[in-house]
């Protein structure tokens, strides 16, 4: 299973993004790492699962996307 | 005392309040949505599901479009602000509070938008939807009514001014200040683009606490510049709600109490909260105007129309001198004008203000009785 790192915007983003993967199956959780998310913030999504549906399911629900990182 | 001030502030603040306050300063006590660190992790994830149960409280889907902020009046203020400084028209009531009253106003004297004031009719919502129609314009942008009047009680029907509202393309701003915790407010089913609230009135949370819910946050702005906690490294306000709004450290122990006092309000129902009040409301008034030297100004207070606000004076006293002789036998009110000089204005009480007794969420019949005997003692001497 990939694992993939959703770089978001602020805390709240994150939080909400984290609770409607996990309503969809999804294991997610928050963290901050300012060296993966240089986009002010520093939250990250780390979740596991297919990049581009968990993509769409955050989309859907309003959720912006900075990046996505997938580990390799 | 008998604490009959509950449209300033409610008191007591139930003890589940009181002690959420108390737990954030041992499990909470780090700044939310700066650092990553667990307690920093988990102040933030208090906040973030304070946000979400608030938000579904208003029946606001978008949990990101609920704005902590300090009070009502600020979240009025960022409304008010945001959308009259682009131009264009508001139309107000006439029972609205200094905190539409003066932005509006200070909006005017800018040159930058304009505001009319309709005339609400106690207790005939049509009557008002129309005066409030007649007041329409081309450029006008934006409705903001008050869920009740914090003097008079008087309600404005606030789902058909909604309907008028999207009929004209026009914004509705619901200022929740003394029907929030009472009247139930579905902002997705209704309608209604902005309410703004105080946390500590009836929600029961601490003082320094409020809400602005925003359907439409594009036309927000922000009011207040500094740290969000997001992108750090550019001088700009980061767009996008709610960090956009809330520059600077969040009330987080004002957050948890909120958070509890709607939980309180939750278990209990609005419903059943507001027809108490309005029973105790109800028998007051009754009661004060059987009594010869009392001035009532409304009509009864009935679930539909009104909140559990009475406003009367003794004889010829005015607000301040009844409501000092109240205060000496120990029962709490509000006197004066209580910065509604519309409202005052409206029911031609503007030399003398009224006595206010606004009944909340802890008050008792058995001291609602002993409010009567005092008042009916206080009656035989003015």
């Amino acid at each position: 299973m990939k694992e993939c790192f959703f770089l978001l915007s602020s805390i709240t983003s994150a939080m909400k993004g984290e609770k409607i993967l996990s309503q969809n199956g999804y294991r997610a959780f928050v963290f901050k790492d300012t060296n993966i998310n240089p986009y002010g913030c520093g939250y990250i999504i780390r979740a596991f699962g297919d990049k581009n549906k968990m993509t769409e399911i955050l989309k859907k629900s309003g959720i912006r996307i900075n990046e996505i990182k997938e580990s390799r | 005392m008998l604490y009959f001030d509950n449209a300033a502030t409610s008191y007591p603040k139930p003890v589940e309040v009181r002690k959420a306050v108390e737990e954030s300063f041992y499990s909470f006590g780090a700044n939310p949505g700066r650092s990553g660190h667990k307690m920093g992790m988990e102040t933030a994830r208090k906040v973030f599901d304070s946000r979400e149960k608030i938000a579904d409280f208003f029946g606001l889907s978008e949990s990101e479009n609920l704005v902590f902020t300090k009070n009502c009046t600020e979240a009025l203020n960022i409304v008010l602000m945001s959308i009259g400084s682009e131009g264009g028209h508001i139309i107000i009531s006439d029972l609205e509070h200094n905190s539409v009253l003066r932005p509006l106003f200070e909006l005017k004297k800018q040159g930058k938008a304009d505001f009319s004031v309709a005339e609400v009719f106690e207790s005939e919502p049509e009557k008002t939807v129309e005066s409030f129609k007649k007041h329409i314009r081309k450029d006008t942008k934006l409705i903001a009514a008050t869920g009740a009047s914090n003097v008079f009680g008087i309600k404005l029907p606030v789902k058909k001014l909604a309907k008028l509202a999207c009929e004209n393309g026009i914004m509705l701003l619901v200022d929740m200040a003394q029907t929030a915790g009472t009247m139930k407010m579905d902002m997705d089913e209704t309608g209604v683009d902005f309410v703004c609230a105080p946390g500590h009135k009836g929600l029961l949370g601490p003082m320094g606490t409020g809400i602005l819910a925003a359907k439409k946050p594009e036309f927000l702005k922000p009011h207040l510049f500094g740290g969000t906690g997001t992108y750090s490294l550019f001088p700009e306000q980061p767009a996008g709600l709610p960090e956009m709004l809330e520059s600077g450290t969040l009330n987080v122990p004002g957050i948890c109490g909120l958070s509890a006092g709607i939980e309180k309000v939750l278990a209990e129902g609005e419903e059943n909260i507001e027809k108490r009040e309005i029973e105790l409301a109800k028998f007051i008034y009754s009661e004060l105007s059987d009594m010869n030297k009392i001035k009532l100004f409304t009509l009864p207070p009935e679930t539909k129309t009104h909140a559990p606000v009475i406003s009367f004076v003794f004889g010829d006293l005015s607000g301040e001198e009844t409501s000092a002789l109240l205060s000496e036998k120990g029962v709490a009110s509000r006197g004066g004008f209580h910065c509604a000089a519309l409202a005052h204005q409206k029911m031609g009480t503007e030399n003398r203000g009224t006595c206010r007794l606004s009944i909340g969420y802890m008050n008792t019949p058995e001291q609602v009785l002993k409010l009567i005997g005092i008042i009916h003692g206080l009656s035989k001497k003015y």
